[in-house]
């Protein structure tokens, strides 16, 4: 690390003598825009998780872009989604015709074809995606993949510096709660993978759902199928 | 308090700097360098330059050396700082983006200076960054070989000057709030 603490110190003291506004999303907003202008694509998003783990759009370019939120909370399957869960890079040359994702199409704004989604990570846990998509069926090459992961970490670090200054906004409340409850619901996942056979993405989806049919936080059955107590 | 361009340390800083502890009075502006550390980093990444590195207002009115991606980034911030000259002065004072594509040809004596002191950069481009309006500091994008800046460049380099804005207003406050608790 190449960083003069000294004068790092002075100029946040100086940052710190007049009250600036520190709006999140605005920020993740920012990045956005840039993801989007910048290369080219047709559209980007930021979706962060919400107290109920639901991948939730807080900055978008577009609402042709926004239908990806809905259309993969409705489906319960996508490359935002998969990225989330998997917390893994996930794209596809056109989801339309991508066999992973057959009940997407019915659901998704015919304009989004190619999609990419890289995790945003919070203390090594998936937080959120960053997305981007084409209007036409297109391959990803390495360039794009590069970028897309470093403008994540930027996300990452605006989201942790919001999150530490103990940011009174809606977004920051709802990440710190889904943070603070990922690591019983990766065990629960975990659990459930193991003991049912089934993948990630299928666990993820029986836990929401149960938890949903049952009007309980995530959280808190994740932490009754584990015999823990969050509380 | 004298500052070590050798380490990019100050002699009082932390020892540790970087590994983030709650419990150590500077944790919020260990939390600060990480972050501008992996910024900084990124913002490599994704200009495709050499490096990238940032200077910073003081409160006197003077550009201090804050961070490089690589040492010889942080190296050209404090051949500047001692200059007291050079594309980040020249951008915060004009307020608008400074090019040079080499700095051993770019002329002056404060220049020839400078591209003696940090003789592994060759190229700088400087994006003045703006907090609430005012220039408090420059992102520069450097490369190791003689380059022409495009209108492309500047427009990476603007919005990631942006960023570079939130995030720090966003270290600051976390920052205080370190420091309350």
């Amino acid at each position: 690390m190449h960083i003069n603490t000294d004068a790092l110190r002075t100029s946040l003291e100086q940052l710190r003598k007049s009250p600036h506004d520190t709006d999140v999303v605005r920020a993740l907003g920012r990045i956005v825009g840039s993801v989007d202008q910048l290369f080219g694509y047709d559209g980007a998003g930021i979706m962060l998780i919400d107290e109920h783990q639901r991948l939730m759009f807080v900055a978008a370019s577009d609402e042709v872009g926004k239908s990806l939120e809905q259309a993969q909370a409705d489906a319960e399957q996508g490359p935002c989604h998969d990225t989330y869960v998997e917390g893994r890079l996930v794209t596809t040359k056109d989801v339309r015709s991508d066999a992973r994702w057959p009940q997407l199409v019915e659901l998704l704004d015919e304009r989004v074809r190619a999609v990419a989604g890289v995790p945003i990570r919070l203390n090594g846990s998936p937080v959120g995606t960053l997305n981007v998509y084409r209007s036409e069926p297109a391959e990803w090459d390495d360039s794009d993949i590069s970028a897309l992961r470093a403008y994540a970490g930027l996300a990452a670090d605006l989201v942790t510096a919001a999150l530490s200054s103990q940011e009174n906004s809606v977004t920051a409340t709802q990440l710190q709660y889904a943070l603070d409850y990922r690591v019983v619901i990766e065990r629960a996942i975990g659990y459930l993978m193991a003991t049912h056979g089934i993948d990630a993405v299928s666990a993820f989806n029986r836990l929401r759902k149960q938890a949903r049919d049952s009007r309980r936080r995530v959280a808190d059955l994740a932490a009754e199928i584990l015999g823990d107590d969050v509380h | 308090m004298a500052d070590n361009p050798a380490t990019g340390h100050s002699r009082d800083d932390p020892p540790d700097v970087g590994r983030p502890d709650a419990g150590r009075p500077d944790a919020g502006l260990a939390m600060a360098a990480g972050g501008v550390s992996r910024a900084l980093q990124s913002m490599t990444v994704i200009s495709q330059a050499d490096g990238v590195a940032l200077m910073l207002a003081d409160g006197h009115g003077r550009l201090r050396a804050v961070g490089g991606s690589s040492a010889e980034g942080l190296e050209l911030q404090y051949a500047e700082q001692s200059e007291q000259s050079g594309p980040a002065h020249e951008s915060v004072a004009a307020d608008r983006p400074v090019a040079v594509a080499d700095l051993r040809r770019h002329g002056g004596a404060g220049y020839e200076r400078l591209a003696r002191r940090a003789a592994s950069v060759r190229a700088v481009l400087s994006i003045p960054v703006h907090v609430e309006g005012t220039a408090t500091g420059a992102l520069n994008f450097y490369r190791r070989t003689p380059c022409r800046w495009t209108s492309d460049h500047i427009a990476v380099g603007e919005h990631l000057a942006e960023t570079a804005a939130d995030l720090l207003v966003g270290l600051a406050a976390a920052a205080r709030e370190h420091r309350e608790r």
